[in-house]
């Protein structure tokens, strides 16, 4: 019965959308990390079809979330004259990549609470590992200024832009220090602050070649790595004795 | 040129980070210390996350004293006997520094405690031999002869029991203040991502009276033994090792470290000393102000 009254909204949804469809795909498949990754950028491209002309024009908005992780907040504070980490508060399942790309202000898209619930606004991600306390809530509005002050969370409200009246393209930055794993690309076609259509897109960032095997080696194999390691170290020590010192 | 560290999961100029080991390769080649004391932090003040900047800088040290151990050992300058003790020790010491590493890294206080320790550490070397060598200089200057100390003088340490024969350092003394120094240098180096010589050497000089021909091979062939073991355990421990940024470091260091021998050869041993004092103690006012002053922002995140 729960099932079924969570379903409910979809099911009504189901009956007054629209014949528009959106036909999306991403420049690449795949983002490969090789030794000289300096980040990628792709571009995110779309038509959205079926559309009957009307008076308003469309609205794009695209979230894309990269892999999610827990993240704590810290909070220093003085103590004995030395500035340290003293309070913490963890979020859980934090997309470790936001980014929030729209043809238009997200605001002149849609109503805060329709954002929200479409999880277009980053306060929406933040789920507080210990309930909705005063300082989860101060800590949270922390973390998203930290992610956009390490590049994680991104906001560009005049990204998306239309070629057409129904084809549009956006241009996504993935920087170099973004986390491999898998990554969600959500498009939603709005008119008049209805989503009259949605599309889900999925690609991967991942280590390719040597870096794959090295970041693989290190997590599966500590040991060996470590050893491996230390003889290198030894080889390179012995070897710049040799080629400086005869 | 860009490199990406796997480790690290970030990417980093490749001329940057060899030209850093490279000039920190020259300090050391120049005073005849491993240079982790400056490299560490030098990666942790660029950005380098610093579990990362400690592990991989411990591979380095392995590298950077590897050369020098072996020439000393062909010369007969390493006293093996001696070092397999602190080699013992330091390695107990190392595991706990590994494990403490570990804890501290997950209660939010690693960045907090290796800025501590480095102010402590460095500060005090930094001034006992910033003040060790302004005095030689002084009585060099006032035209007094030092007489240099002699390897029988004994002091209460070689009262202890459990004594022992070094053969090679002329030694016959307790064991106990080489096991002691050797696990404290073991801890220190596994938190801070130090080989330790610079505390090394005094200790074996000045505690033990190690005669000056084995000092520095001694200590050297320990730290190679020492940051070796060190680095497996971060690389099982902590997974932190970062193989890229260790080896650009390496290439970088191992040359810079030839240059800086034979700059040094055209300094006194005084004035070198005393370059080395301000330069310990630079780093520990470093850290010592980032401790103290108003951070840029009271909040950061852990990502995990």
């Amino acid at each position: 019965m729960k099932s079924f009254l969570a379903l409910l909204p979809f099911l009504m949804l189901a009956t007054t959308v629209r014949a528009e469809q959106v036909v999306a795909a991403i420049s690449h498949p795949s983002v490969e990390i090789s030794s000289s990754f300096e980040g990628e950028t792709l571009t995110l491209f779309g038509n959205i079809e079926g559309g009957d002309g009307g008076p308003s024009p469309y609205e794009v908005a695209v979230v894309v979330t990269g892999p999610l992780e827990t993240v704590t907040v810290w909070e220093k504070a003085r103590i004995f004259g030395i500035w340290s980490n003293t309070e913490a508060s963890s979020f859980s399942s934090v997309p470790s990549f936001l980014q929030i790309l729209s043809s238009r202000p997200l605001e002149q898209i849609a109503a805060q609470d329709r954002l929200l619930e479409l999880y277009l606004r980053p306060e929406a991600y933040l789920v507080p590992a210990d309930g909705g306390t005063k300082a989860a809530r101060r800590y949270g509005g922390e973390l998203i200024r930290l992610m956009r002050e390490e590049g994680r969370h991104g906001l560009r409200e005049n990204a998306v832009l239309f070629l057409s009246d129904s084809l549009y393209k956006a241009r996504l930055d993935i920087p170099s220090h973004a986390s491999p794993g898998p990554y969600v690309a959500q498009t939603y076609i709005f008119r008049d602050g209805e989503v009259v259509a949605r599309k889900t897109d999925g690609f991967s960032v991942r280590k390719v070649g040597f870096e794959r095997f090295l970041a693989q080696a290190s997590t599966r194999t500590p040991l060996i790595y470590g050893v491996v390691s230390v003889l290198l170290a030894l080889a390179i020590g012995w070897l710049g004795g040799v080629i400086f010192r005869r | 040129m860009n490199i990406y560290l796997p480790i690290a999961e970030l990417s980093a100029n490749i001329f940057f980070l060899a030209g850093m080991g490279g000039a920190v390769g020259f300090l050391s080649g120049l005073f005849g210390v491993g240079g982790g004391f400056l490299l560490t932090p030098l990666l942790i003040f660029s950005g380098v996350p610093t579990s990362v900047a400690v592990a991989s800088v411990t591979g380095q040290v392995v590298a950077a004293s590897t050369s020098g151990a072996l020439t000393h050992y062909r010369r007969g300058g390493v006293d093996l006997h001696l070092a397999a003790y602190l080699v013992a020790t330091s390695i107990v010491g190392a595991m706990i520094g590994v494990a403490v590493f570990g804890h501290l890294s997950q209660t939010g206080q690693l960045d907090l405690f290796i800025a501590l320790g480095f102010l402590v550490l460095l500060g005090t070397v930094g001034t006992l031999m910033l003040t060790e060598s302004v005095r030689s200089l002084l009585k060099q200057h006032q035209g007094v002869i030092l007489r240099k100390r002699q390897t029988s003088q004994h002091n209460w340490i070689h009262g202890l029991p459990w004594r022992v024969r070094f053969r090679k350092s002329r030694l016959y003394i307790s064991v106990i203040p080489v096991l002691v120094i050797g696990l404290f240098i073991g801890f220190v180096g596994a938190l801070l991502g130090i080989g330790g010589g610079f505390i090394m050497v005094p200790a074996l000089v000045y505690l033990l009276r190690v005669p000056g021909s084995v000092v520095i091979g001694t200590s050297l062939a320990q730290v190679v033994a020492m940051m070796g073991v060190t680095t497996i355990l971060h690389a099982v421990q902590s997974q932190s090792v970062d193989i890229m940024l260790a080896l650009s470091l390496m290439v970088g260091g191992t040359i810079g470290a030839q240059f800086g021998a034979s700059a040094g050869q055209r300094l006194r041993g005084e004035q070198l000393r005393g370059l080395l004092a301000l330069l310990i103690l630079a780093v520990a006012i470093r850290f010592g102000v980032s401790l103290v002053i108003p951070p840029a922002s009271l909040f950061s995140l852990t990502w995990s």
